[in-house]
């Protein structure tokens, strides 16, 4: 009998892990970006985009992918700024660069954003 | 005297009842669940949340890249279309697609269904434990005791709240070794449970585990056989021996499903790694496995915790040590802190385990104090039933020590749990991307948020992971179509046209019409599994293309690599002869006879069969190796240094030979400027060298006029590193072509502070993999060499 209550016991424990997760409540998601604020942030982030990859060039002088790398992070960083500064959720954000860049969305004049990226080469040292 | 001698009869009976107790399954696993769910509590109430760590983010865009290929396309997670351009799922080493937890991936998404991966992971290496130690001796109490001593040990902790879910892999080390041993032992069922355990492993992810199991195994064998040999059983050494040896056979075979496309995938982009890392066993190896984590946020984790198996384990610790028959699990345990110790503790064992191939490519050394947790626990468990048995002949020392060991390991349970609970609070959580069915691109992206591609239809360029993956440089995030002819995104008209007609991760169809033949390319990578319905399947600088003959046509694309179905097929004849072979055995012991083992040998031949008749009768073209080009698309093995490139003939003792040098003339501030290095072999090379390049400016104030910050400022100002592993980024410096020149083509970016300053290119080969020493260097040609390094060029920046 004890074998019995056991085995309940250990199915109870897995059901309640199986229903914790799957029942577990959402954040929330931010709202999605309207077009105006969208094809802002695409401005915005292209402008930026040669003063980030100068920067990145500075931190790896000689290594392509890193350079890339590092100017997706600081990019990223300032994508999640822009969507906690106006409530909005960062996936609309991301998407924005991805619509921006396809439709040859208006950016500014000094800027001209890479669609290509280089090769991935992890450095075998960090 | 009657009231101590009553309480310690009680006390003797009390550890009986729970000793039987612990014996049956069904209590120990409530035990074992009701701990796992403590541990994953706060991980299972936020699992509708996304953990934002980037290696996190990576390794659950594999899991909901391979998930939306089942249930939105129906079809196999072969190709992953939504990272890097595409990449054969399949191969990819790190993710986890390929085993049983994929199950509650498919039941309830990829994102709520990781923390119950974690739960179901941690009871099945409570339960391994358990047994293992029991295995080696120690009694029931003492194994459940001991279990979470490693199945809930720091790194289970720290690798769930990065996301690194496959790590988890490492709770079915302990089966791998009962199995082995059992194996050992000549019996059929340990070689099924090593087989079925390893192939979870590599099916999982196990990048670290697998490998580290071999050398498990390796111990775990010499101290069965030991025991044999002592015994002087010569024919069960035998009989042990023929068993483990299908055992490892089967495990390849079972295994082969995922081992032989990740195999071919390592083969064509193999991972460099550099360095001398290591870990000091005083203080830090000891803050990592005595002192819990006290913070974790957004997974920057400082040492203490990050092994944690705690102190509350040190008087069954202890006990277990001091007993003869310990020895196998106190080395193997010692094994695992010398390698886990790096090139801190010399000689580092870990530098000869990098000498050997496979092994050559683990970054971290102190990963084996996982495996090391194991043997801590066994150890512990065998302390207290050794502490059981010394109460039968001098109850009062014995009874009092066993009380306080298990009243310690009882104790140790709460840190060992709050310690998950801690790291999994340190995670930055966000609200998971919406889902957006839509027409699939390849986005430039971001792989830093990798995990929100494909929930929006899109690919991320932008990529990383622990290995170069092969990835075509002419990949581009803004096209209007997927397929092109002609120029991406240009006027084709004199051509023709192509148009994506329908698209799904492993089938891609196009409406072709071409006024002549042409190539046609698609905007993924390109890779030997990819077949087409006409023309034929090509690689333009690692992009996907076909050469297609003139006329309107639909062409499909399929994904079907060689390695996915002669893998698979060994891996389920494998399964199928593990199934036989468990009936079989049954009932019958361990096998003790010639013929029964020659028939268990040749059983696990079996699955060979299919892996030779696919190689026989399925053609397919070897998987493309990096692109010998330069950034700027120039050859890198040539047959003579360009015309205008310095001659310098400074020969290096690694076998190497600087010929030529040409540095960019006039470089500005701001822009891009070219190193070359030219290369000959001069055999025998050595392995592991690496290029160091230092770019020095000349101070404007002299250092002894600075204060330290000043210092510090001015070196960041003053001096640029150009260090690098491979020349022009694909060629190893030991895998010159002999008879050719190999260029070494480093592109520069000149800082907007490096003009008005003279600067000094110098540079050298060193031991990249090892303790960093500079090669020697033993002619020095037409160049100013000292201290081992080369004055390459001198230069002013305007």
């Amino acid at each position: 009998m004890w074998g019995r209550i056991a085995w309940l016991g250990f199915g109870a424990a897995c059901v309640a892990a199986l229903a914790l997760a799957a029942l577990a409540p959402k954040i929330a998601p931010d709202p999605e970006a309207d077009d105006a604020t969208r094809r802002s942030v695409y401005y915005s982030a292209s402008s930026e985009e040669p003063s980030l990859r100068t920067s990145a060039a500075k931190s790896f002088p000689t290594d392509p992918w890193s350079q890339d790398d590092d100017f997706h992070n600081q990019e990223f960083r300032r994508i999640q700024n822009f969507a906690s500064a106006d409530k909005m959720s960062v996936g609309s954000l991301l998407a924005a660069l991805d619509e921006g860049m396809r439709a040859r969305w208006p950016h500014s004049p000094s800027s001209n954003p890479r669609p290509t990226v280089p090769p991935c080469r992890p450095r075998p040292i960090y | 005297m009657q009231a101590p001698t009553h309480l310690l009869t009680r006390i003797a009976r009390g550890r009986s009842r729970v000793e039987r107790l612990f014996r049956r399954a069904p209590v120990r696993l409530l035990l074992f669940a009701l701990l796992a769910l403590a541990a994953c509590w706060v991980g299972l109430r936020h699992a509708g949340q996304m953990n934002m760590y980037r290696d996190g983010q990576v390794l659950l865009s594999y899991e909901e890249a391979a998930r939306k290929s089942v249930v939105e396309f129906h079809q196999l997670p072969l190709w992953n279309p939504y990272y890097c351009g595409g990449m054969y799922g399949l191969g990819s080493p790190q993710a986890r697609f390929g085993s049983p937890a994929f199950l509650l991936t498919l039941l309830v998404g990829t994102l709520r269904a990781e923390p119950v991966i974690v739960f179901v992971m941690m009871i099945v290496g409570l339960e391994g434990m358990f047994r293992y130690a029991r295995a080696r001796g120690a009694g029931s109490l003492g194994a459940a005791l001991a279990a979470p001593v490693f199945a809930l040990s720091g790194n289970f902790a720290f690798s769930a709240a990065l996301g690194w879910t496959n790590f988890l892999g490492f709770e079915l080390l302990p089966w791998v070794l009962l199995g082995f041993r059992r194996a050992a032992q000549g019996e059929i069922k340990g070689a099924v449970m090593a087989s079925l355990a390893l192939a979870w492993i590599v099916g999982f992810g196990g990048t670290y585990a697998a490998p580290m199991s071999v050398i498990l195994v390796a111990m775990e064998l010499a101290s069965t056989f030991a025991v044999h040999w002592r015994q002087r059983h010569n024919d069960r050494i035998l009989m042990g021996l023929g068993v483990a040896v299908a055992a490892g056979l089967l495990t390849l075979s079972a295994s082969a499903f995922r081992l032989w496309p990740v195999a071919e995938t390592i083969a064509s982009a193999p991972r460099v790694i550099g360095g001398a890392p290591g870990t000091t066993i005083f203080p830090t190896m000891i803050e990592e496995l005595v002192y819990p984590i006290t913070t974790g946020q957004n997974g920057d984790f400082e040492p203490p915790g990050t092994y944690y198996v705690g102190g509350f384990v040190v008087v069954a610790l202890l006990a277990g040590i001091i007993r003869r028959r310990s020895l196998g699990l106190v080395v193997a345990g010692y094994v695992c802190t010398w390698l886990g110790a790096g090139f801190a503790l010399k000689p580092s064992l870990f530098a000869m385990l990098k000498a050997l191939p496979v092994y050559e490519s683990l970054r971290y050394p102190e990963r084996f104090l996982i495996p090391m947790a194991i043997f801590a626990a066994a150890l512990s468990a065998i302390g207290i039933t050794r502490l059981s048995a010394i109460s039968r002949k001098r109850p009062i020392l014995g009874l009092s020590l066993m009380c306080l060991a298990t009243l310690l390991m009882l104790a140790g349970y709460y840190p060992l749990v709050r310690n998950h609970q801690v790291a999994m609070t340190g995670r930055l959580l966000v609200a998971p991307p919406a889902e957006v069915h839509r027409e699939f691109h390849q986005a430039r992206g971001v792989r830093w948020a990798a995990a929100y591609y494909p929930p929006m239809s899109r690919g991320s360029l932008s990529c990383w992971d622990a290995y170069p993956v092969p990835e075509s440089p002419l990949l581009r995030g803004d096209l209007v179509d997927e397929a092109y002819v002609g120029e991406p995104n240009g006027d084709s008209s004199s051509i023709g046209s192509v148009k994506t007609a329908s698209w799904s991760p492993n089938r891609v169809e196009l409406d072709v019409d071409l006024k002549a033949p042409a190539r046609v390319f698609v905007n993924q990578n390109a890779h030997p599994g990819w077949s087409a319905s006409a023309g034929t399947v090509a690689s333009e600088r690692g992009l996907l293309a076909i050469d297609l003959p003139a006329g309107k046509q639909r062409v499909v694309l399929s994904f079907l690599p060689r390695s996915a179905i002669g893998g698979a097929l060994a891996s389920v004849a494998a399964l199928a002869v593990l199934i036989v072979l468990a009936r079989r055995h049954r009932k019958t012991g361990p096998i003790r006879d010639r013929r029964a083992l020659a028939i268990v040998m040749g059983a696990s031949l079996l699955p060979v069969v299919p892996v030779l008749l696919t190689l026989l009768f399925w053609r397919e073209s070897a998987a493309a190796h990096t692109e010998l080009k330069t950034t700027s698309g120039e050859d890198v093995v040539v047959d003579a240094p360009p015309p205008d490139a310095k001659k310098a003939g400074v020969v290096f003792a690694g076998g190497l030979e600087l010929v030529a040098v040409k540095v960019s003339t006039n470089p500005k501030a701001g822009s891009t400027m070219t190193i070359e290095l030219d290369w000959r072999a001069r055999p025998p090379t050595q392995k592991g060298m690496g290029v160091f390049m230092h770019l020095d400016a000349t101070p404007d104030v002299p250092k002894k006029d600075l204060t330290e910050d000043q210092q510090k400022e001015e070196d960041k100002q003053n001096h640029l590193n150009g260090d690098h592993a491979t020349f022009s980024g694909v060629i190893d410096p030991d895998h010159v072509p002999h008879g050719k020149i190999v260029r070494d083509v480093v592109e520069f970016s000149v800082p907007d502070d490096a003009a008005n300053k003279q600067w000094k290119v110098y540079m050298g080969l060193w031991m990249l993999k090892g303790r960093g020493e500079r090669i020697k260097v033993n002619g020095t040609g037409s160049m100013v060499v000292e201290d081992d390094r080369v004055l390459v060029a001198t230069f002013d920046v305007k």
